[in-house]
């Protein structure tokens, strides 16, 4: 009888060990066992792995994605245009914007892209690229600041992060751990592709693009530029030819832009009276510092 | 006699699970030989180490070059154990590259070590510290494509460019346009 309880309690122990034995090797296998080793175990894989991934996206994140991502843009497009004159006057509109946002702590900051096409790109983390392109196409400092001012919204509601948390988050839940995000770096990949796509490629969405105008107006009748500038700007770019490289080929929502300025702009007539007059176009200034000559394009 | 019959049979039970136990654990056994390790290269200066992680008890034991590669043992909070060839202790997260997940090492870490090179590449000296659970993302564009420095001193130079709030505010009054902040501190 005693043989049979001691085999019993050695088959048992036997069952024990090789039952828990290989769940936690990270932990046991380079390291002797102590007590509270599986706990801790444990508790490190859940500290370290998907329950992280699934808070919002910290600011610091949202910089080191931001940095990431112009270098990528700067790599695609050919380098930015250095004239000191024309940058200290496109931060000088772009900053005092970014002082009347929502997030007016961020550092906004603005660069001029060496293309020719016309396009525009919200960083998160508060950069801004426009192309020369883009400014060749704006007639007054009214429609800078709304250009601007589009770009600083998409910022400052964190659109472009936000895109980027949700799609994690379902990346997340179909990859369970860090550790297996690691072992196949070719998920994390595509997530990033994805991200940089969303900011360099395509528009944020319907949605997304026309609170960004509602905000531009706002922001910019703030400053006492007159708010229809955006709106102005928008139907003269709809005019361009659109088999120019990069002319909001992926903009199908630019009708749609336009309809609900002009809408938002009818309204806002309509509830605050006509205040026109007092309202600011700056178009002298503006030429003062963007030009053909300053923007080394032809006349 | 049919008691016995089943306690025979239970005994027979209890044998065959023993067997597949001890087969279960010596096949499990070998993992632990060529277990996968994380692997990470200290970075740009001679890193002090420790023989535990508390800010009260621990004592240098002593320090790793720069370059070195070692065997993550364990991992807390800002705290990583690690392995190398002559050395074991706590060193800070902040003083390692990425962590790097290596093929399948051979049963002897000490081997596997020694036989890693020394040199560190320029992409595991980054200092950014990526978003946790994910990647370093220096690490992730380097590895698609080489960047020439002179785009990253462009952006650099971008995120360094300041203007005062004067200015700011004069820039709107030149052009007679409303400065918020004036009214605000005005009221």
């Amino acid at each position: 009888m005693p043989n049979k309880v001691i085999i019993r309690i050695i088959a048992g122990l036997l069952f024990l060990g090789a039952t828990f034995a290989p769940l936690p090797q990270s932990a046991w296998a380079n390291e002797p066992w102590y007590p509270g080793a599986l706990l801790d175990y444990f508790k490190e894989r859940m500290r370290n792995d998907s329950a992280r991934t699934f808070l919002p996206i910290s600011l610091a994140e949202e910089l080191a994605l931001g940095k990431e991502i112009a270098i990528e843009i700067n790599r695609r497009f050919g380098g930015l245009l250095q004239n000191d004159d024309l940058i200290r006057y496109l931060n000088q509109v772009g900053m005092n914007l970014g002082r009347v946002s929502s997030r007016p702590d961020l550092h906004y900051t603005l660069g001029i892209l060496n293309a020719d096409f016309i396009n525009a790109y919200a960083i998160p983390g508060g950069m801004i690229f426009i192309t020369r392109g883009l400014l060749a196409q704006v007639r007054d400092e009214s429609e800078l600041a709304g250009v601007l001012a589009h770009e600083v919204a998409h910022i400052a509601r964190k659109h472009a992060i936000e895109t980027f948390a949700d799609e994690r988050k379902k990346e997340m839940l179909r990859v369970i751990s860090r550790q297996e995000l690691e072992d196949n770096p070719a998920t994390v990949k595509n997530l990033y592709a994805k991200m940089k796509s969303n900011v360099l490629d395509r528009d944020m969405g319907e949605e997304m693009e026309i609170e960004a105008d509602q905000i531009a107006r706002i922001m910019t009748a703030r400053l006492g530029y007159d708010p229809d500038g955006l709106a102005r700007y928008l139907v003269r770019v709809s005019r361009v030819s659109p088999n120019r490289e990069g002319h909001f080929q992926f903009s199908p929502a630019l009708e749609k832009r336009i309809k609900f300025l002009e809408w938002k702009s009818g309204l806002d007539r309509q509830t605050h009276g006509e205040q026109k007059s007092e309202y600011k176009v700056l178009a002298e200034r503006f030429r003062k510092f963007i030009n053909a000559h300053t923007l080394g394009t032809q006349p | 006699m049919g008691g016995v019959d089943i306690l025979r049979k239970f005994r027979q039970i209890g044998e065959i699970a023993i067997l597949l136990a001890l087969a279960f654990l010596v096949c499990t056994l070998p993992v632990y030989g060529q277990e996968e390790s994380n692997i990470v290269f200290i970075l740009n200066e001679p890193v002090d180490v420790w023989d535990t992680k508390s800010p009260l008890t621990s004592k240098v034991v002593g320090s790793i070059e720069p370059g070195t590669p070692a065997l993550i043992l364990r991992e807390e909070k800002e705290w990583v154990l690690v392995q190398t060839t002559t050395l074991k202790g706590w060193v800070h997260r902040l003083f390692i590259s990425e962590v790097k997940k290596e093929a399948t090492i051979a049963k002897d870490p000490f081997e596997f070590l020694a036989q890693l090179s020394p040199e560190i590449s320029a992409l595991e000296t980054g200092s950014a510290h990526s978003i946790r659970g994910l990647i370093n993302f220096e690490n992730l564009s380097g590895s698609e494509s080489r960047i020439h420095p002179q785009i990253i001193d462009q952006i650099d130079r971008m995120l360094q460019y300041r203007l005062t709030p004067e200015e700011l505010d004069r820039f709107l009054q030149e052009g007679g346009l409303t400065n918020p902040h004036a009214e605000q501190s005005h009221n």
